[in-house]
């Protein structure tokens, strides 16, 4: 029974259509993602793309392993030798200073972390690391847990004392030295995969959205229902169609658009810690755990909206209206951030699920009995939870139409 | 199996498409004549669990058919007036689904799809596409799929409606076949159908059962007289507004007028012998024509 309600889906026009439109978006994302990698040669040019990737990847792979106090020091060290010839210091000598950098990509990354360690929190101060000793580089990790103690002594932005100690433990108990090798392949995956989530998500959407009314709409109500299986059995196919369509698009086209990703990018840099990208996160965890964490939210997104969307479209009998859904729970708050400012509520509304990665970078904390924790952490088990008790609900409704 | 309505009535806000039906069901064809609007469709749809009765219930063999649920529906076979399907689907497909729909398991799904295909003329156009069918195919595929579980029950509302006079008659021999050793409600408004094949027809109106029997029951039924007389044409007019007219064919010279009236209308009259489809303008003439117009 279900392969039919499959075979109703897939053989709609509008819905290939749909599947088509997505491959291709899958395609452009994909582009996208593969050019945010960049690599400039021993004679100043850049590049982006497949071939930056592999040389950025062999240059960065000679500095793999954990960034030490040594490390941090070796790092000055060769950076200064780079920079102090007289052409790459003349301002206007901007080819010299492109030789010079490329010369200094494999430890792009750890420079970068050194002059956000000694910036200002808001900030970034690119020059940092020309004003510091080694010493004072090699003391980077304290200096991050510093920095945070005294921005939120400063009252710049309120938190309560529970958030505070919250914020400072888990800073205190990030395991360092990190981890360094290329990861450029994982951080262009995750800065893109949001977008490719929300989309892939209103494609699913707009999936299932016939899945209930479309019987409605196509007259083919009377029969459906007056068959023995139809107020029974039936649903339950035109559900599990519903959960198929859902869990199998997001799988594939998630495994897709990574392994697409990766395959041109790269794969290293899995076990990275996410710090490398995201200084300021709360969270320990690494790119690939990062990753994961992004891609259930995008999937438990995109099942409550989609479970959503099987409801309006069971009850109103409308796939018009159904369609909308998706866009309304996943669209419409972040459009409605960017003109006016939302309550601190809105951080727990299901949109977020597609924006973790937002999350990992700048977390929302929220105090539940007595509990400090992220709100992505808490959103994602309450939203599985809804979108597990909106099936039943779809159930019951569909069970008591009426054909009129 | 005995099907009873049992105070039957539903209200859509202030209407009352069906008012307190008491009626019993048991072998045999059931004609439901009645013109648009008279409760027909209401009535068949709650008989198919699709709607549920505001008021009053519907029992079969003594149980409540809508807790019956799917043990109800089990035996139930469902041609509707006017039956969506799915366009991208072939014949055969959208009848292995309504099979599976009806519970029935897969091999036996196959040979029953196969048999029915063959069983109301559609072997060539199996694999044809639903949307590609004429209306008349459609109707078929629809008799088909109501057909598939063997139903004790079959409900058809209006399955001549649209077709063609070939089509129509062809439709009719096939339900009249297919009705044997079973319960048959046929609703229609076009009286010639339910007159072959009905063994008990039911005149409804305005939601209510307004009488029932046989054909020639009902014929006899009539209060009052047909006649035919040939008018001059002029003379029509008076006449429609006077009598119901259940015929009118005009002729060189005038007009040959088929009137029912308890007293001869017209000198020239002659009796004639009434049939069903002066028994349907007799209770329904008022809707049937304009005022006491024609059929």
């Amino acid at each position: 029974m279900v392969r039919f309600e499959l075979k109703k889906v897939f053989s709609r026009f509008k819905n290939k259509m749909a599947v088509v439109i997505l491959c291709v978006l899958m395609i452009v994302v994909s582009l996208l993602t593969m050019n945010r990698v960049y690599y400039t040669d021993e004679n100043g040019n850049h590049t982006s793309g497949m071939q930056a990737a592999k040389s950025l990847r062999e240059e960065k792979n000679q500095w793999r392993g954990y960034v030490t106090d040594k490390v941090l020091k070796k790092v000055l060290k060769e950076r200064e030798e780079i920079y102090q010839t007289k052409e790459v210091l003349s301002e206007e000598n901007t080819k010299e200073q492109d030789k010079a950098y490329a010369k200094t990509q494999g430890i792009s990354s750890i420079v970068e972390m050194i002059n956000t360690a000694f910036s200002p929190w808001r900030d970034y101060d690119g020059f940092a690391i020309d004003r510091i000793s080694p010493e004072e580089a090699a003391r980077v990790y304290e200096r991050r847990i510093s920095n945070l103690k005294e921005w939120l002594d400063s009252g710049e932005e309120y938190f309560p004392e529970g958030q505070k100690e919250f914020l400072i433990r888990q800073y205190e108990t990030l395991e360092t030295p990190f981890y360094y090798e290329y990861y450029e392949g994982w951080s262009a995956l995750l800065q893109n995969i949001s977008t490719f989530l929300l989309m892939l998500a209103l494609i699913i959407g707009f999936l299932v959205s016939g899945i209930f009314s479309d019987e409605f709409v196509t007259k083919a109500d009377s029969i459906f229902f007056s068959t023995k299986a139809g107020r029974n059995r039936a649903i339950v196919s035109k559900i599990k169609a519903g959960f198929f369509i859902v869990t199998g698009f997001y799988v594939v086209f998630v495994m897709l658009y990574t392994f697409i990703v990766l395959f041109a990018l790269g794969m290293e840099g899995a076990g990275c810690p996410i710090q490398w990208d995201m200084w300021r996160s709360v969270y320990h965890v690494t790119f690939f755990e990062g990753y994961l964490f992004i891609v259930a939210g995008g999937y438990v997104g995109t099942l409550f909206a989609s479970a959503l969307a099987m409801i309006v479209s069971a009850a109103v009998h409308s796939t018009a209206a159904a369609v909308i859904m998706p866009f309304m729970v996943l669209c419409a708050f972040p459009f409605l951030s960017r003109i006016i400012t939302l309550p601190g509520m809105c951080s727990f509304f299901p949109d977020q699920l597609l924006d973790i990665y937002n999350s990992l970078k700048e977390s929302v904390l929220v105090e539940i009995g007595g509990k400090v924790m992220d709100t992505a952490g808490v959103i994602l088990p309450v939203y599985l939870f809804a979108s597990g008790v909106l099936f039943p609900v779809l159930y019951l409704i569909y069970k008591r139409a009426e054909v009129k | 199996m005995e099907l009873k309505f049992d105070n039957l009535t539903k209200e859509f806000g202030n209407f009352t498409a069906v008012d307190h039906l008491n009626l019993t069901m048991t072998k045999g064809v059931y004609g439901l004549l009645g013109v648009n609007g008279a409760g027909k469709t209401t009535l068949m749809r709650m008989l198919c669990t699709l709607l549920k009765p505001t008021e009053g219930r519907i029992t079969c063999d003594g149980k409540d058919i809508f807790e019956m649920d799917g043990e109800y529906r089990k035996v139930l076979g469902y041609l509707p007036q006017d039956f969506g399907f799915y366009p991208e689907f072939t014949v055969k497909d959208y009848l292995l689904y309504i099979s599976t729909l009806k519970g029935i398991p897969p091999a036996a799904a196959r040979k029953r799809v196969k048999d029915m295909i063959l069983k109301v003329g559609l072997s060539k156009a199996a694999n044809k596409k639903m949307k590609k069918l004429s209306g008349g195919m459609k109707r078929r595929v629809g008799i088909a799929q109501a057909m598939l579980n063997n139903p004790k029950i079959l409900v058809l509302d209006e399955p001549t409606a649209g077709l063609d006079p070939n089509e129509r008659i062809r439709f009719r021999n096939l339900i009249s076949e297919l009705s044997e050793e079973r319960l048959v409600l046929l609703s229609t408004h076009i009286v010639s159908d339910i007159e072959y094949i009905a063994n008990e027809i039911w005149l409804m109106k305005d939601g209510k059962l307004m009488h029932k029997g046989r054909a020639e029951e009902l014929i006899h039924s009539m209060e009052e007289n047909v006649w035919e007389c040939f008018v001059e044409k002029d003379l029509v007019s008076s006449f429609v507004k006077r009598y119901k007219i259940s015929n009118m064919k005009s002729e060189m010279g005038g007009v040959t007028l088929r009137i029912i009236s308890r007293e001869k209308p017209f000198e020239n009259a002659v009796q004639a012998e009434p049939t069903l489809e002066d028994v349907f303008l007799y209770y329904f003439g008022e809707k049937a024509g304009d005022g006491n117009g024609a059929v």
